[in-house]
This record gives structure tokens, C-alpha cells and sequence, in this order.
């Protein structure tokens, strides 16, 4: 590859968006042109274009949401300008004894599931464990399984009445008491934080795939234990990492409703998000008083944003992936290699194979009963036979896929533009850019979603009703995250790399699609697959956006468990992990025979 | 272009709501006046049809519209149930629909009325939710040949229920005993069902049900009492009730719908149900789009759910049909309906009450601090 001296060159030839390219793409041949005229060349366009893109779909519905905040009433309607939407949200003293006890659900589910999505995370990229394609397939499964599921599992797992763990534990220790009880926070900080393992566990995958080992050797060599390499080098070398792991957490932990309503509830703890179920299920819906709940999500999101920028500044302390060819080198771990996907195993058995195994078998089931040899007896197939005969499903399948792949591809690519422009270039507001687009994630979907079907149903832009619209939306909603997975990819590219690559062709496309993207792009994969399997669980968008022919599957999930069909909703979960899991096989088979080309 | 019209739409309804302000003021008891929407004129016109004509021009109509969009509450299999028994009648109509919450729909058909938008043409919500929007914008005054079967208190001039539920108390038959069933409200304050009564957050019906029979001090009086005994366990949702009562997590349920509790009962789920004094009734009204797209075709799938074919339709899915001459598998259902402990009230005049009602439910039951 390239020598380590052609890389002193002109390091600051990458970040010239806005300055000196113009002259090196020949406008002093025109000279009576403006500058920024002048500066225009078919890569800058389409890098403003997407700014351009992500800014308009962002602000829009943003805009929207907090001009609602200080109205009396829904688009459309003659509002008066009003601080009551603030005074209901904010002026009750409950609430900040729920904005705290979000806080501390949303801080220990997040350490948890950090904590063993990190471990599992390192067995099956950096050490020599068996069974690793396992690891990898169950880790899966949790995400894919919708969240009322696997939530309800855990009620049937671990409730001091009819939880199967707590009943063998009583019968085999011959205890009097249950031990377990799901209805604390306890409970509910487990349920929520062990099937939210999935996220962590691809993008410490993706961190851990490209450490550098020679870091590692050297600091071996300078006499560094293993605990101190992992803390001085590891570590710091993975903060952005680490920093956008836990972000995306403790937002997730704050907005998420199933485990506050279905557990929180029962056990008197109510969450902030709670609050708003409370406040939003009155009709008709109180979308302004929503806007102005999203605004604190808002103002906590942004708080963390700035954190993880002031952070991750100086993006060459966090470069990874160097000029130099190298496979990260996975550790021999001698016979504890056994004992390592043991206790992997150990781990994934209680987090994912018996929630998993509740819903597997409740499809089997005319009606949920304690698993028993007696039960077994009643075992049908009617639960699978009336989703297949359901027209909805393929048709709401397909859709989802469509729906899916299209977003998470756009969004993949936009934010992939935002994050090169806040690490590669000088623009001036690219931190402003970066929250701006980032900022969706504080809005809460129906809220989005209602502002998009105000605008797309004033404007002349005819794409209500359409599978346009869910695109949009979904695009909007989950920039965002992969965003955050973007930025985190490219800070571990060097530069140099890309200015070799310069150096020897000028063709910024060329280069872009033959040196940056292979090396970027296990990263991208990762997005993608979360960005499409969100799709198939978000149910505040199509809720409010599908329409006649665009049914999508959370929908239809969602009629299922309305109308009491749990047997029915739990074959559809298995149906829709055996989906991702086939999807998300395929993506990492592509991936590995990708990066092999690449490093080829 | 789109926003001009919605513009016009918008001052157009708000001379009409004047309009109807001042007929309503100098004319108390009347139905107050609006101007008849296009498609109001066009059902107008059919009245003076006899019967095989009047089928005859919406079937020609309907044959050239081709479509009808139906927004609906029911779930997954039963739309398709219901679209399939439809097509059959009428092969030349494709049904297209939009499942949700009674609240999702609502809140949808108002928000695409106020953007001068008409996209749907007939739309079934829940009582539940009806009177807290603004029925008369959105849904068509239609006098249907089908709706007199229905009885009277279940219809009006823009509505008729499609069929009926009731709530009621659900217990799992293995952990007790009919003989040992709470009778009235009251009896669910014995220490005995301690953290033992799963409980939906969403029981504004229940409240309002206390509220009419009761009077306010002593419904409020009441669900504070509730409140503070400890022997609600909150749960989300009333399929989710069943299912966990099935499951035998807590032997009460308060409420769920008895069609769900029989559905599992008749697959050999240990579940029942039994009437409590005093319970919500609910029904579930169909209405035709103020502006609808495809009128003709509205007016076939509204008729054909209200007639004899379309409730028996109903029927054989356990639910209770609102034309009281049609058999239902669900029999005991029906009789509840009829029963005196059951309230039927779409809460039109409560007013005042929903609200009070509404915040005693939050603060006395929902938002209480934790017990211990």
C-alpha cells in the first residue's frame, strides 16, 4: 500500500471544502466568477445538496414541533399563542420525581446492556472462542423480537406468581418465597437494559474490527500488563466509541415506553415517559402538549451531543485504521477459549434463548399457559396458519422491506456525508449541523409523525399515502443513529489515507468509492441492518402515516395484540426473527467477502 | 393550490360553526342547520328512491368509483373477514382500509378534514372516544334504509353502531369460584383482593359508568377509596388482562371484554367473566365521510355492514350484533347487554364530568406513590 512519507503531503487538501480547491479545479481560468461560484465542482454540489437534504428534513418537522409548543391547538386549527402547553408539562411536582426515576432506569439499563454487549462484543471479534456464528445470531434476537414481546416474556419468566424461573428455583431450592420479582425497578432495569444488548454489541463489534494491533504490541512490549493495555489503550483509543454507545442508550432508556407501561405500572413506579402515556391517551391527542414533552428529551439530547463532540475533538487521537496493512490479531486465549463462550453462552441463554423460548413456545400455543408436558398436548400450528392466511402480512412484508431498505440505505449515506463534513472539513456551523441533524432522536414518533402529515398534506408535494412519506419519516428518525455509527466509523480512518489516495488520482468520487467506502464500510453495514430493523418495529410512524396498500408490519403486530391475539403476535415474532436473521446473515456474509476484496 | 382550498375549507366551516351558533340560540331542541356537503346532497337525493332503485344507482356508481376506503377499529382478521364477505357481494368494489385505536382514526380524519383533504370514505370508531371530536365536520348526516333495524338509542343522525360490547369483570375459573365473585364496585374493596385486580389505566368509560349511576361525591368518594385499598395492580391493556388471567397471574380482571374472554374459555382457557353493578356498554359506530371520495360505494359498505348479511357476519366472530333480530354465537353476551347493570351512554351532555372524572382516575389510581 501507500508509504508512510507520500502521506506528509498536503494534510489539509481533504479538509478544503471551503477553501483553496477551487483554484486546483482550474477557476483562476475564470477569473470573473465568484468564489463560491467558482468553488462549485459536482462532488461539492452533492455535498450541499445533502446538507441541504438532511437540514430540510430535519428542520422542518422541528420547527413545526416547537412552534407548536406555544399554541393552543393542532395545525390547521385557529391556535392562539399560549405557555400552557409548559406550565401542564412541567408545572406538576410528580414529574421531576419521574424525570429522575427515568434518569436512573436510563443510566442502569444502559450500563448493563453496555456491559454485556461490550463482552460479547470482544469474544467474537478479538479472542480465539468457538461457536462464535451463535454468539452473533442469538445477540440478534433480542432486537428483532418487538419489544411488547419480549416484555411480556419477562412476566411470564420472572412474575412471583407465574414466572417459570421463579417456580423451578422454588421447586429445586425448596425456597418458600419466589426469589425474583419483575414488578421493581430492579425488574424492569433488567427486562429493558438485557434486550437493548444488541446495539452495544455491533458497534463495540465494529471498534473492536479495527483496532490497530501494533498499538497493542507496543504497549505489551513497553511492559504493560493486559488490564493496563486494555485501560490505556483500549480504552482510550474506543472513548467515541464507548461515548456514542452510551448516548444512544440513555436516550433509548428515557423515551422507551413498553417496560415503564407494562412493568413500571404494575410496580407504582412511573417514568417520565409514563407521564406522557398518561397525559397523551386523552382524546383527541394533545400534540402540542406531546411537542412540548419532546422538548425536554430535547434539551438532554443535545447536552449529550455536545458532551460526545467535545470529546471525540481532535479526531486523530481516535484513528484507527492506518496506512499500514494489518488484521486485527485475535487473542489466544488457551483453554479459557472454552470457558469464555461458556460463560457467552451462560450469559445468552438467560437474556435471549428464554424470553426467546416463552414467545417460540406461546405460538405454539392456543393460549399462554405455564409451559407443561399436559400443555404440550394442546400444541397447534393455527397460530401460523391464520398469519398466513392474513393478506395483510405479505403485503405489509413487503412493504416493510421496501420501506426499510430504502430508509436505511438514504440515511446511511446522508449521515455518512454529515459525519465526513464535522471530521474531514473546517466548515464553519458543522457542529451545528451535526446536532441539527442528530436531533430527531429527542422527537417522539407520533409527534413527528403528525408534523409530516401536516406538511405533505398542505404542501404540493403529493407523497401522502404513498411509501414516500414512511420513507421520509424514517430517514428523519433514524439519522440520528446512524449518524452517531457513521461518525464513530470514519474517526477511526485515517486521513492520510484519503490524501494518499488524492495524491495519486485526483478523482475525489473515485477515491471516495475505492478507498474510503471499503474501509468504512463494515460500518455501514452495522447502520444499515439497525436502521431496516427499526422499520419493523417503530409503530408511532405507520400508526399515523400508512395508509390504504402501505400497511407495514408493526401495524399489523400491533393489531394482533390489540385485539388479544397473543399466541398469533408471538408467531409473528418468530416469523420476523427468522426474517432479520436471514437479512442480517446475508449483510455479514456480503460484508466479510467485501472486506476481503478490499483488503485484497 | 392545496393550502387555498384547505383556506376556504377553513373559513367555510367557521361561518358554518357561526351559522349554526345563532340556529342553535334562537331555535333550542332543533338540530342546528348546517349547510349539506356535496355528499349529504347526494344521500338526500336518494331518499325519495325506492329501494330497487335506489341499489341500482349506487351499484352503477359504485362500479364506475371501483374503490371505497374504509378506516376501522377491528382487528387484522376480522377487516378481512368483513372485506371478504363484502366483495363477494359486490366484486366491482375493491375495499381498502386503515386499521388503529378508535383515537389514531379520529385523530386522523380530523387532521386530514382541517387540511381540506377527503380521503376516506366510511370509518368505524368507538364511543369511547366519539364525542371528544368534531363529529358533525367530519362524518355525513345519512339516513340508510339499513340503519332502522338498529335501535334507537344506538344511532343518531351521523353514526349507528355496528355492534355492541360490554365490559366486564373477567376471573380465572380455576382460582375462583363463581359463588365467590364480587358482586358491585364496593366489594372490590375487601382486603381480600389485595394487589389481586389487574386493572386498566385507560377505564375512563368505568369512571364515567359510576359517574351517571352514582352521582359525582359518591363516584369520587368511591375511586379514591379504591385507590388507596392497594388491591389494583395496574396492567396496559385488556387483551393483555385476559391473557394474564388465562395465564393465572391474578384471579381478577377489571374490565375485559367478554367476546375475548370466550374466544379463550372456548379454546379451554381457565377463564370467565361475570357481570359487575355497575358496567360500561359500548358501541361502535360506523359513520360515511362528510366528503366522501367515493359516495356510491360508502353508501354499499355502510348499508351492507348494517344489514342482515353484514351482522351475521359479526355474529359468527363472538361479537354482539346491533341488530337485536340476528343470532350471535355469543348469546350470554347479548344478554348482558340487555341488563340493567350495564350503562350504555355515548356521554354527549357529561361534559364537566369527563374531565373531573379523568383527573380523579390519574391522581386517585394512576399516579398514587408506590405501596410500602
Amino acid at each position: 500500500m501507500y508509504s508512510e512519507k507520500q502521506t506528509g503531503a498536503p494534510a489539509s487538501r481533504v479538509a478544503s471544502l471551503g477553501s483553496d480547491a477551487g483554484a486546483r479545479h482550474g477557476a483562476s481560468a475564470l477569473p470573473r466568477f465568484p468564489a463560491w461560484i467558482a468553488a462549485l465542482s459536482p462532488p461539492r454540489i452533492a455535498l450541499w445538496g445533502l446538507v441541504a437534504a438532511v437540514v430540510y428534513l430535519t428542520l422542518v418537522p422541528l420547527v413545526m414541533v416547537i412552534y407548536g409548543t406555544f399554541t393552543d391547538g393542532p395545525p390547521g386549527t385557529d391556535a392562539s399563542f399560549t405557555f400552557a402547553n409548559y406550565i401542564d408539562a412541567f408545572g406538576g411536582e410528580e414529574l421531576y420525581q419521574s424525570g429522575l426515576n427515568s434518569i436512573l432506569f436510563a443510566l442502569a439499563s444502559g450500563a448493563l446492556s453496555f456491559t454485556v454487549g461490550c463482552f460479547l462484543a470482544w469474544v467474537t471479534e478479538r479472542s480465539n472462542a468457538p461457536l462464535k456464528p451463535l454468539i452473533y445470531f442469538l445477540v440478534l434476537v433480542p432486537f428483532v423480537l418487538p419489544g411488547i414481546l419480549s416484555t411480556i416474556s419477562w412476566i411470564f419468566l420472572l412474575s412471583p406468581t407465574i414466572g417459570v424461573l421463579n417456580q423451578i428455583v422454588v421447586a429445586t431450592l425448596g425456597l418458600a418465597e419466589p426469589p425474583f420479582n419483575i414488578y421493581t425497578f430492579s425488574g424492569m432495569v433488567w427486562a429493558f437494559g438485557i434486550d437493548h444488548i444488541t446495539l452495544p454489541f455491533f458497534l463495540m463489534a465494529a471498534a473492536f474490527r479495527s483496532m490497530d494491533p501494533s498499538l497493542e504490541e507496543a504497549a505489551t512490549v513497553s511492559g504493560m500488563g493486559p488490564f493496563r493495555t486494555f485501560y490505556y489503550v483500549n480504552l482510550r483509543i474506543m472513548l467515541p466509541s464507548i461515548f456514542a454507545v452510551c448516548l444512544l442508550m440513555f436516550i433509548r432508556g428515557i423515551e422507551t415506553f413498553e417496560a415503564p407501561a407494562v412493568i413500571g405500572l404494575p410496580a407504582g413506579i412511573n417514568l417520565f415517559a409514563t407521564e406522557i402515556f398518561l397525559a397523551l391517551r386523552r382524546a383527541p391527542t394533545n400534540y402540542n402538549l406531546a411537542g412540548t414533552y419532546a422538548v425536554a428529551y430535547l434539551a438532554i439530547t443535545l447536552i449529550g451531543v455536545g458532551l460526545y463532540l467535545r470529546v471525540t475533538r481532535g479526531a486523530e487521537r481516535f484513528v484507527m485504521i492506518t496506512g499500514k496493512a494489518y488484521r486485527p490479531r485475535n487473542i489466544d486465549l488457551g483453554p479459557w477459549r472454552f470457558a469464555v463462550t461458556l460463560t457467552s453462552l451462560a450469559i445468552l441463554t438467560i437474556a435471549v434463548v428464554l424470553p426467546l423460548a416463552v414467545v417460540v413456545w406461546t405460538s405454539f400455543m392456543p393460549f399462554y399457559s405455564t409451559p407443561s408436558w399436559g400443555m404440550l398436548g394442546l400444541a397447534t400450528l393455527d397460530n401460523y396458519a391464520a398469519i398466513f392466511e392474513l393478506e395483510e402480512f405479505y403485503r405489509a412484508s413487503t412493504n416493510t422491506l421496501i420501506t426499510g431498505a430504502s430508509a436505511a440505505t438514504i440515511a446511511v449515506l446522508l449521515s455518512l456525508g454529515i459525519a465526513w463534513i464535522g471530521i474531514r472539513t473546517d466548515i464553519p456551523g458543522k457542529r451545528l449541523l451535526d446536532m441539527i441533524a442528530f436531533s430527531p432522536i429527542a422527537m417522539p414518533g407520533v409527534v413527528l409523525s403528525l408534523s409530516l402529515v401536516w406538511v405533505y398534506l398542505t404542501l404540493p408535494i403529493h407523497i401522502y399515502g404513498t411509501l414516500w412519506i414512511l420513507i421520509v419519516a424514517f430517514v428523519t428518525k433514524f439519522i440520528p443513529i446512524s449518524l452517531r455509527i457513521m461518525h464513530v466509523s470514519l474517526l477511526q480512518v485515517h486521513k492520510e489515507l484519503e490524501e494518499a489516495a488524492e495524491i495519486a488520482n485526483p478523482s475525489p468520487v473515485r477515491n471516495a468509492l475505492f478507498v474510503l467506502l471499503p474501509l468504512i464500510l463494515p460500518g455501514m453495514l452495522v447502520g444499515w441492518l439497525y436502521v431496516l430493523t427499526l422499520t419493523f418495529k417503530d409503530l408511532s410512524i405507520p400508526i399515523l402515516l400508512s395508509h390504504v396498500g402501505t400497511d407495514l408490519l408493526p401495524v399489523l403486530i400491533f393489531g394482533l395484540f390489540q385485539s388479544g391475539e397473543l399466541p398469533r403476535l408471538c408467531a409473528m415474532g418468530v416469523l420476523l426473527t427468522l426474517m432479520i436473521a436471514a437479512i442480517a446473515g446475508s449483510t455479514r456474509y456480503l460484508a466479510t467477502r467485501l472486506s476481503v476484496k478490499a483488503g485484497e | 393550490m392545496h393550502s387555498q382550498s384547505a383556506a376556504s375549507v377553513r373559513s367555510a366551516s367557521r361561518a358554518l360553526l357561526f351559522a349554526g351558533a345563532l340556529v342553535a340560540l334562537s331555535s333550542v331542541g332543533a338540530a342546528p342547520a348546517r349547510a349539506l356537503s356535496d355528499t349529504e346532497a347526494f344521500y338526500k337525493g336518494l331518499e325519495g328512491l325506492s329501494a330497487a332503485d335506489r341499489e341500482k344507482t349506487l351499484v352503477e356508481g359504485a362500479k364506475k368509483e371501483g374503490t371505497v376506503v374504509w378506516y376501522t377499529t377491528d382487528g387484522p382478521t376480522p377487516t378481512q373477514v368483513v372485506i371478504k364477505a363484502f366483495s363477494q357481494k359486490y366484486p366491482f368494489v375493491k375495499a381498502g382500509f386503515i386499521r388503529g385505536k378508535s383515537q389514531d382514526i379520529l385523530d386522523r380524519i380530523t387532521t386530514e378534514a382541517r387540511a381540506g383533504r377527503n380521503l376516506f370514505d366510511v370509518a368505524k370508531t368507538s364511543t369511547e372516544t366519539f364525542d371528544m371530536y368534531p363529529v358533525a365536520d367530519v362524518f355525513a348526516a345519512y339516513v340508510s334504509p339499513a340503519k332502522t333495524a338498529i335501535p334507537e338509542n344506538m344511532r343518531a343522525e351521523r353514526w349507528s353502531s355496528v355492534f355492541t360490547f360490554v365490559r366486564a369483570m373477567g376471573y380465572n375459573s380455576r382460582l375462583l369460584k363463581e359463588s365467590d365473585l364480587p358482586k358491585t364496585w364496593e366489594d372490590l374493596l375487601d382486603p381480600r383482593w389485595k394487589n389481586k385486580i389487574l386493572f386498566d389505566p385507560s377505564s375512563l368509560p368505568e369512571m364515567m359508568t359510576l359517574y351517571t349511576r352514582w352521582g359525582r361525591e359518591r363516584a369520587i368518594d368511591f375511586v379514591g377509596k379504591l385507590g388507596a385499598s392497594g388491591n389494583l395492580q395496574i396492567r396496559n391493556g385488556r387483551t393483555t388482562i385476559t391473557q394474564m388471567l388465562a395465564a393465572g397471574e391474578a384471579p381478577i380482571g377489571m374490565t375485559v371484554y367478554p367476546y375475548d374472554v370466550e374466544a379463550l374459555k372456548s379454546k379451554g382457557a381457565p377463564v370467565d367473566w361475570a357481570l359487575i353493578d355497575p358496567s360500561p356498554g359500548l358501541l361502535q359506530p360506523l359513520s360515511i365521510a362528510r366528503n366522501a371520495p367515493h359516495p356510491y360505494a360508502a353508501a354499499l359498505l355502510y348499508d351492507y355492514l348494517l344489514s342482515t348479511d353484514g351482522q351475521k357476519v359479526y355474529a359468527q366472530m363472538n361479537r354482539t350484533p346491533a341488530n337485536p333480530a340476528v343470532e350471535t354465537s355469543n348469546p350470554r353476551e347479548r344478554a348482558a347487554a340487555k341488563d340493567p347493570r350495564i350503562v350504555f351512554d355515548t356521554s354527549g351532555g357529561r361534559g364537566s364530568g369527563t374531565e373531573e372524572m379523568l383527573k380523579v382516575l390519574d391522581e386517585k389510581i394512576l399516579k398514587k406513590k408506590p405501596k410500602g
